[in-house]
């Protein structure tokens, strides 16, 4: 997935979003999220805090959390993500705990990358369901 | 209880982690290694155990332990006559464990921390000072527990025939100055341990009995303090129920953050049974009342007391059914979770040298039921576990749930 190592690189703000076991979401703005080897790596500097158990228990119970990618000339883009494994210890741990004290690094698998900016997706609903719109808005005269 | 498999368990609990539910399987079945999978062992890179003691035997190195994808350890290892342990073999160059020849999860072996290949100024190799988990110093000063010296230690501990067997490579005690110094090695290494552990065999000794013991911890936290800034450092000690004033002196001349009095059984007649030193020595209600004297000293959430999960099922005098050993066993946790001490489970292990090596453990279901209403408890008298936790220990399912 070249294109997401590219987009997270261009990125001036990256929202992680999670969810926990009754289904709340949770969204937080995370920096020096990288793409390895066809994984999201994302260090969490919490390990008490919500992003850190809401991963944990989409890994033991299978949810996915996401993406939200917004870059510098106004476009943005989501990617949905299935935690793999956390690392708390060993090489690649210690890796990003040198950069900047971390309780834990988590690997995302991700799975495609949609763009979300918002007149990009209003073209494709549209595309997709031309009955969805107010009259009004294809009146003669109406401004678009 | 009807013997349930781990996947059947897994449809049955489906808001407890499957993998604290593979954990206490594994520990109550153990494992063994394949060739494969001991190939995949460099000594150079993974914590490795050694049959036998001595650094020189080195026949065969097997991993100290495993972890898991989710982070938790898994202390499991390899015992003669188990009849059905999980296998670790390698899949696709990598540890993984299988179950009946199903794959089951993927494993990782320890890492050797750096300091292990440091040998301290007096020339004592610094693995065998203080051996480590994946996140843990593991202090153990004193070898021996002097509840067997008339025969009455607990009957689930081999440490008395572990001392015997080790004693003449293996010192009984340790030299504070070599634990400070390989603390101070260890903790040079970058996020590589974020506790310190502190147990060993219980000293009845003393003015007041087990001043002896607590004087030998006061003497090595101090010096381990020598290493850190600050005047408290996250750490535990495992130790035996000691009385007030004994607990204020650790609390105030060391920098030691929490504190575990293990009751292994909680049932007084089962503990009386099992545990006859301790119940000779300090008795289960005195036990008790330490305990939460503790917390009066330590804080809620920096006293616990750990259980030996399924001991109290051993026979002839245990409980005759897991169900009223269950009922039991969370009732009376309950009854310390309500006064600030938290119960924390170690899966029975029927260990080689121990009075109970020929015992039967419990069913798996019986230890998902434990977890989950230990850490039931937890959340109903907002009890924090961090001093245990799946990353500080490891060594507990129902911990592992906290997260």
């Amino acid at each position: 997935m070249p294109e997401l190592e590219e987009l997270l690189r261009g990125a001036v703000v990256t929202i992680l979003a999670t969810s926990d076991d009754s289904g709340t979401p949770h969204a937080v703005r995370k920096a020096h999220i990288t793409y390895e080897d066809g994984k999201l790596l994302v260090p969490e500097r919490l390990e008490s805090g919500k992003t850190n158990s809401n991963l944990v228990h989409s890994l033991w119970f299978g949810r996915k959390a996401a993406l939200l990618l917004l870059l510098g000339d106004g476009t943005s883009f989501a990617v949905q993500a299935t935690p793999l494994r956390v690392h708390i210890t060993g090489p690649l741990f210690e890796r990003f705990y040198r950069q900047a004290p971390v309780a834990a690094v988590w690997e995302l698998a991700p799975e495609g990358v949609r763009e979300e900016t918002a007149a990009v997706r209003a073209k494709e609903e549209a595309a997709a369901h031309p009955l969805l719109l107010h009259l009004d808005s294809i009146a003669k005269g109406a401004t678009a | 209880m009807s013997e349930r498999t781990r996947k059947e368990l897994l449809l049955q609990y489906p808001g407890v982690s499957p993998f604290a539910i593979l954990k206490a399987d594994m520990q109550r079945r153990a494992i063994t290694y394949t060739p494969a999978a001991l190939a995949l062992v460099d000594p150079a890179i993974h914590q490795v155990e050694y049959v036998g003691y001595n650094i020189d035997k080195k026949d065969l190195a097997i991993p100290c332990s495993l972890l898991l994808r989710d982070g938790s350890t898994v202390m499991a290892a390899p015992f003669p006559g188990k009849a059905n342990p999980y296998v670790i073999d390698a899949l696709d160059g990598k540890p993984a464990i299988f179950d009946g020849g199903e794959y089951v999860e993927a494993a990782e072996y320890w890492y050797k921390p750096a300091y292990y290949s440091k040998t301290t100024s007096s020339g004592k190799p610094m693995w065998q000072v203080i051996s480590a988990r994946p996140q843990r110093l593991d202090v153990n000063p004193y070898n021996f527990c002097h509840f067997w010296d008339n025969g009455k230690g607990c009957k689930f501990c081999a440490i008395a025939a572990n001392y015997h067997k080790h004693k003449h490579e293996k010192e009984l005690a340790l030299d504070p100055r070599d634990i400070a110094e390989t603390v101070a090695e260890a903790i040079k290494q970058p996020g590589r341990f974020a506790n310190i552990l502190l147990t060993g065999g219980s000293i009845t000794r003393g003015e007041t009995p087990f001043d002896a013991e607590v004087e030998n911890y006061i003497t090595i936290l101090k010096a381990i303090g020598e290493a850190f800034a600050a005047p408290r450092f996250p750490s535990q000690l495992i130790a035996t129920a000691f009385n007030e004033a004994q607990l204020e002196r650790l609390r105030n001349e060391t920098g030691l953050m929490s504190y575990t009095a293990d009751l292994e059984v909680l049932n007084e007649e089962k503990f009386n049974w099992i545990c006859p030193g301790k119940a000779e020595w300090i008795g289960y209600k005195e036990w008790k009342r330490r305990l939460v004297a503790a917390v009066g000293v330590f804080g809620r959430g920096y006293v616990n007391s750990g259980i030996v999960g399924g001991v109290e099922l051993a026979q002839p005098h245990g409980f005759a059914s897991e169900a009223e050993a269950l009922d039991v066993t969370l009732t009376e946790a309950e009854s310390l979770a309500e006064q600030g001490v938290s119960v924390v489970n170690c899966v029975w292990n029927t260990l080689p040298g121990s009075v109970f090596h020929n015992q039967t453990v419990p069913s798996l279901e019986y230890y998902v039921r434990l977890a989950k209403g230990l850490q039931d408890l937890r959340v109903k008298y907002n009890l924090n576990i961090d001093m245990d936790n799946y990353r500080r220990c490891g060594n507990h399912p129902d911990s592992d749930l906290a997260r």
